[in-house]
């Protein structure tokens, strides 16, 4: 198999679109399911984000008039194809793509710029709420980023090395522990959940940054957002959680700890309530701080 | 060391600068008989100074020279000439029969007197040059000088006297190192303390042409440096410093000169602005002169500059390298504040004014290109240092 | 005529021609000329890689005899190909970009284009130089063109305030090259840097004075602070010197170091340090301007601690990723550079509160901008990513996490602020005085050959990002080999191999470019998207009509954050050192000036006696 069908393959099917998107949307179920119970409702039915996200693509794209359309057009396409890369990067068993070695450095920059563009697609709307949405965006990103970061740096230090497949296989230690805590304190920030989804707060700037955007452009940049859940719990899973050899006993713990961290933030979501842009941004300098710190120094400790 | 194969005759550089004092005298006007008759002989006597050369007839023409500077102060017609006459006399005279007396003494160079006579000579010959040089601390005189005369003055006196008492003082160090090489701690501090204190009195100042005479005694000290060790390369340094030096001097003050006849009053840092809007060629020559005294490449004074440092390193270690680091350092502060505050920068009034008369931009362009030339081309420059076999025999103590 | 010295020859003929033929020529003509004759030197310089590439050092002699017998020979390896391609490269995109930008100035284009050529000719001098004396010349020179250039408006008190600055700051800090060449010769003799005996002299004293002069060059904290205040020259100023090459002089030093001897291991972790806090100052400090060229001159700072911070590494891998960041930033930031200037060019403004909305009427330009942009804050397939990627994995090999650490939240936040420049420049609304300005017809994209220069580059970015091994092989490889280092970062057109791992860069992309061909095809078979009659949504408001989000109110609460940081600024320390020199000298003259000035006869007798007492004693 050349490397170029390996790559394409890699991209499409799996780990890529075609099976991820599912499982992206099967996630999403999970996490509305469990928060209506946690509310009192039902919640929807299991193809529920799927039939979303069709009837999306399905409408017809309206651009605002004095919008430049190219760029408007190009965000949502480029924040789903990165993602789609990084899911490309991903080792997860029965990866076509040639060992790549699966570069963290590689993986981070892909993941920060369907973030790039959400932000641009705010100020590329010309609507006020957008530039709202899209400025605290930008400035949670460069507050939660702060523990993300040190957390993955600190167990590349601990493995010494950049390449995910050696991340996976390290020795068990504190770092696991400490980093981890600190990239699950960057999370429900990455995923625009409450207590942190200030960027998309519907009570006080309608829609964000993504305000002017309907139909099948909209549909991308949903699907990029629910596919960034897969590739973080996966990333999470990959880099914290130590994997038993045999494969089923591997599978079981996968499953086990995603469902985990899923209705982890979910439980986060509904007994929360929104904090303000200032009060997140202070916290994930101190709090985030501290932890990347404690992170990066059990990440030197041998 | 390897001789070159052109050298240019040393009559030629005060020759060169008194040509161009000259001419920017005739281009600005305003100096009166007494002035011209001063300053033709200041010139012929430094030009036939160094064509006789290291000898009784040459010294003599050194001294008339430098009596012809004094002449020229009184001929200034400044309202400071007469008092800035009398302060230079006192300072002047002196030198003159000092150094008269000290070079008497060791015939010239060529011979080393009993003790003490040997040490009385050195003493006369240092307190000499250290008044004619006007180094710290004996600099008294040249404060008032500078301000009483006008600008085009002080090219003839710093360009042609001065350079030709450094020279004088260069060619006993060639002839006579045991003067500097025995007692070398004096000197030294004498060196050190020019440059220091020449740098911060530039820096205490606010008249240009102050500012740019006290520079000037900072370079002497570190061109004295370079005359402290009998080291080839040194002497090449101190050789190349001094015409680097005179040709600096030439711009520097031929673009002030420009400056004061254009304002018609002396530049002072504090209340001049401006003047490159209406003196843009006399700006960029003052940037020129400026940067070659500092030792910016390509100019002389870059070359010597390089080689004066080793010589630092030489003399006194890191202590002295970090001493002309501070002093090179201060230098460029100084100068750089004076480019613009009085150059560069928006002027005081936007009136239209005349540019300089065009003889006079055609003398600063040629004497910035000479500067820039003569770096590109320093070999030109660089004089045999091999001793005289004569002084090679005093040194190594075989008698004459 | 030697191809070794043909590419500076070609430069200082064109210097030479604009000197002679001044008063026939137009402006445009005088712009053309100086292009024409950087695009001869960079097409001279492309052919010396075939050679250097297989790792041959050329050599040729300028002059036999210059200064102290150093006769004035090029020495050209893989590094002194690396400079002078880049110098050539950048000044042929620049000087074609400035042809239109500086046609409207009343006065001196003479002046300015012979010192462009001048400067690049001097670049490049340093760069081949085999001497270090004359490496030296070449540094000063540059130096002056830097000085004279960034003061090109000599009756505007900024641009010679900021000339004045970069002068002094680097022109003290390089008298540490000065005296560490002058303690070179005086221990070994020699000033050849392939002269195996300058290893001997080569202290860790010597090796230390070298490195304060790059830093100053270099805009290393704390000698960084003289690159804002140069942002007042002429736009191409400050994209050749002080971003794509001028700043590149430090580097270069640091790297021929390397050449003479080791000396990493005493001051490489210290330099290290230094350009980790270079990385995070320099970017904390941009987050704060609001003036588009500022904001890029603190990047500027940034983005050379990384460079630095690789060359410093000492290892292979360190060098390579510091070489080949110089390359890539010197194409995204020239180009970076040169859309701030267009931009100011169209508008005449360059603060960044009153700019907006422009990519409805400077598309290629804002095309060319986020390009560089993107670059710079390292979106995979640009050669910015490559350059972290390459630096990030040295900085692990080492082990040095503080570099790695401090570089990747320097990326972040340059990715933050450059967000917070490219919407505030060219999206969002357009202010008030803009919009007007637009309906008069007054706004205009950048001419053709303004977006010649600037696309050049911009697309040297992206060709570099797919294909990073025509870089590497071609020239960052040869030029560590050239310093005595096994390259072993290997390239191919599968990717880029290290000893640690590898990025299949080019496939990957090809893969990404088909899979938005793709999307696009899909796309233009769907339903057209409808172009709305009515203006974009406000809830039922009316919109506030200049009450908008800032560029002030973007980073706000990230500049509250970094409050402390904002008050390291070395100015005051370097200002109140002069100033008090200032005092200490008047206070003495002062102090001293009865006896040594107004009473000249006592001192003439205390000096004789002084003098006296001295011999006598001595």
């Amino acid at each position: 198999m050349t490397p170029f069908l390996a790559y394409a393959l890699a991209f499409l099917v799996w780990p890529g679109l075609l099976v991820a998107a599912p499982l992206a949307w099967f996630e999403l179920w999970l996490m509305r399911k469990a928060l209506a119970k946690l509310q009192g409702r039902r919640g929807p039915p299991l193809f529920q984000p799927f039939f979303d996200w069709v009837k999306l693509m399905g409408k017809r794209t309206v651009i605002p008039e004095g919008v430049p359309r190219a760029a408007f057009v190009a965000l949502p396409v480029i924040a789903l194809a990165s993602i789609a890369a990084a899911l490309v990067v991903m080792p997860v068993p029965g990866n076509p793509a040639p060992r790549l070695p699966g570069d963290v450095v590689l993986l981070l920059y892909l993941l920060e710029v369907p973030v790039l563009c959400e932000v641009l697609a705010g100020y590329v709307g010309r609507s006020v709420y957008g530039e709202v949405g899209a400025m605290r965006e930008a400035l949670m990103s460069l507050a939660y980023n702060l523990p993300f970061l040190a957390s993955v740096i600190a167990m590349a230090e601990w493995a010494g090395s950049f390449d995910l497949r050696t991340l996976a296989a390290a020795p068990f230690g504190l770092v696991h522990v400490v980093a981890g805590a600190a990239f699950l304190l960057a999370l429900p920030a990455r995923l625009k959940s409450n207590p942190f989804s200030i960027a998309n707060a519907e009570h006080e700037i309608v829609a964000g940054g993504l305000i002017e955007y309907s139909g099948p452009l909209l549909g991308l940049f949903e699907l990029a957002h629910a596919l960034e859940i897969v590739v973080l719990t996966e990333l999470f899973v990959i880099l914290f959680v130590p994997m038993p050899a045999a494969p089923l006993a591997a599978l079981v713990v996968w499953v086990a700890v995603g469902l985990a961290l899923l209705m982890g933030l979910t439980l986060l979501a509904a007994t929360t309530a929104r904090l303000r842009l200032a009060q997140a941004f202070r916290f994930y300098w101190v709090w985030g701080g501290a932890m990347s710190v404690a992170a990066l120094a059990a990440g030197l400790a041998r | 060391m390897v001789s070159p194969t052109l050298t240019l005759p040393p009559f030629a550089l005060p020759l060169a600068v008194g040509l161009a004092g000259a001419l920017l005298a005739v281009a600005l006007g305003g100096r009166n008989k007494a002035w011209w008759g001063a300053a033709i002989l200041l010139v012929a006597t430094a030009v036939a100074a160094r064509l006789v050369g290291h000898s009784a007839l040459g010294a003599t023409l050194g001294a008339a020279s430098e009596l012809a500077a004094l002449a020229l102060v009184a001929a200034s017609g400044t309202r400071d000439a007469p008092a800035a006459t009398r302060t230079f006399a006192l300072a002047l005279v002196p030198a003159i029969v000092a150094v008269g007396a000290g070079l008497t003494l060791i015939r010239l160079g060529h011979l080393r007197p009993a003790a003490p006579w040997d040490t009385i000579a050195v003493g006369l010959l240092m307190l000499g040059f250290a008044l004619k040089l006007a180094l710290v601390p004996l600099y008294f005189w040249l404060p008032v000088v500078a301000r009483a005369v006008p600008a085009v003055s002080l090219v003839l006196i710093v360009g042609v006297v001065d350079t030709g008492v450094l020279a004088d003082l260069a060619e006993l160090a060639q002839v006579a190192p045991w003067i500097l090489a025995d007692h070398l701690a004096p000197w030294t501090v004498l060196a050190a303390a020019s440059l220091l204190g020449g740098v911060a009195l530039a820096i205490a100042e606010t008249d240009l042409k102050t500012i740019l005479v006290f520079t000037g005694v900072a370079d002497a000290g570190l061109i004295l440096l370079g005359l402290l060790t009998v080291d080839p390369v040194s002497q090449t340094g101190a050789s190349l410093g001094l015409v680097g030096k005179a040709l600096a001097d030439t711009a520097l003050f031929g673009a002030v000169a420009c400056g004061e006849a254009a304002l018609g009053r002396p530049l002072s840092i504090a209340t001049t602005r401006g003047l490159a809007g209406r003196l843009p060629v006399a700006s960029a020559v003052f940037m020129v002169g400026a940067g070659a005294l500092v030792g910016l490449p390509p100019s002389l004074g870059f070359s010597a500059h390089w080689r004066l440092f080793r010589t630092a390193e030489v003399v006194g270690g890191p202590v002295m390298v970090t001493l002309v680091f501070v002093a090179v350092a201060a230098l460029l502060l100084v100068m750089v504040r004076a480019l613009h505050r009085v150059w560069l920068g928006p002027a005081e009034t936007e009136t239209p004014a005349p540019p300089a008369p065009v003889a006079a931009r055609v003398v600063l362009i040629v004497t910035a290109l000479a500067i820039v030339a003569s770096g590109l081309v320093p070999r030109i420059f660089e004089v045999p240092t091999e001793m005289p076999s004569h002084a090679l025999a005093l040194v190594e103590g075989t008698a004459p | 005529m030697d191809p070794v010295t043909l590419p500076v020859l070609a430069l200082l003929a064109g210097a030479g021609l604009q000197l002679v033929l001044a008063p026939w020529l137009s402006p445009l003509a005088k712009g053309r000329l100086a292009a024409l004759a950087a695009a001869l030197a960079f097409a001279a310089a492309l052919a010396l890689l075939p050679a250097t590439m297989h790792g041959d050092v050329l050599t040729a002699t300028l002059t036999p005899v210059w200064d102290a017998d150093t006769a004035v020979t090029f020495r050209v390896d893989g590094l002194a190909a690396l400079f002078t391609l880049m110098g050539t490269a950048a000044g042929t995109a620049i000087l074609i970009f400035s042809i239109r930008y500086m046609a409207d100035e009343p006065q001196g284009l003479t002046r300015f284009y012979t010192i462009m050529l001048v400067f690049v000719a001097g670049l490049l001098v340093l760069g081949s130089a085999a001497d270090l004396l004359i490496a030296y010349v070449a540094w000063e020179v540059i130096g002056l063109c830097s000085y004279t250039l960034v003061g090109f408006w000599y009756r505007q008190k900024a641009a010679v305030d900021g000339a004045r600055k970069v002068l002094v700051i680097t022109h003290l800090a390089g008298y540490g090259f000065l005296v560490a060449i002058v303690l070179l010769q005086l221990r070994t003799g020699t000033l050849d840097w392939a002269d195996p005996k300058l290893a001997a002299g080569f202290t860790t004293g010597v090796a230390a004075l070298m490195i304060v002069s790059a830093m100053a060059k270099s805009v290393m904290f704390p000698l960084h602070t003289w690159i804002p205040e140069a942002m007042n020259a002429p736009t191409p100023v400050s994209a050749l010197l002080h971003s794509a090459c001028y700043v590149k002089a430090g580097v270069y030093l640091i790297a021929r170091m390397y050449s003479i001897g080791p000396w990493t291991p005493e001051l490489g972790g210290p330099l290290a340090i230094v350009a980790s806090v270079t990385i995070l100052v320099g970017v904390i400090f941009a987050l704060k301007q609001t003036d588009l060229k500022r904001l890029l001159a603190f990047h500027t700072v940034s983005q050379l601690g990384y460079i630095v911070g690789g060359l410093a590494i000492g290892t292979a891998w360190g060098i390579a990723a510091g070489l080949f960041y110089t390359l890539s930033h010197a194409l995204f930031k020239g180009t970076l550079f040169m859309v701030a200037g267009s931009v100011q060019h169209a508008t005449g403004t360059r603060d960044l509160t009153r700019l907006g909305g422009l990519s409805s009427v400077m598309p290629w330009t804002t095309k060319i901008w986020i390009v560089a942009a993107a670059a710079i804050a390292g979106v995979p397939l640009t050669n910015g990513f490559v350059a972290k990627w390459l630096l990030f994995g040295a900085a692990l090999d080492k082990g040095w996490l503080f570099l790695l650490a401090a570089g990747w939240i320097g990326s972040i936040l340059t990715a933050f602020s450059f967000l917070k420049a490219t919407v505030n420049v060219f999206y969002g609304a357009m202010p008030v005085e803009l919009a007007r300005a637009q309906a008069r017809h007054e706004l205009h994209e950048a001419s053709p050959s303004m977006l010649i220069g600037m696309g050049l580059m911009a697309a040297g970015c992206v060709v570099f990002g797919l294909a990073p091994q025509l870089m590497m092989d071609a020239i960052v490889a040869p030029a560590v080999a050239g310093l005595g280092f096994t390259p072993d970062v290997a390239t191919s057109w599968g990717g880029i191999a290290t000893g640690r791992g590898a990025i299949g860069l080019t496939v990957g992309a090809t893969l990404v470019a088909a899979a938005l061909a793709m999307g696009w095809i899909v796309w233009r078979l769907a339903d057209a998207p409808t172009r709305a009659t009515v203006a974009v949504f406000t809830g039922g408001e009316p919109l506030p009509a200049g009450d908008r989000p800032g560029a002030v109110d973007f980073a706000g609460m990230a500049e509250d954050a970094f409050h402390p940081v904002y008050g390291v600024d070395p100015d005051p320390l370097w200002l109140g050192i002069w100033s008090r020199a200032g005092r200490v000298a008047t206070g003495t003259r002062n102090a001293f000036a009865p006896l040594l000035e107004r009473r000249p006869a006592l001192l003439i007798l205390l000096a004789t006696l002084a003098v006296a007492a001295t011999l006598a004693l001595g």
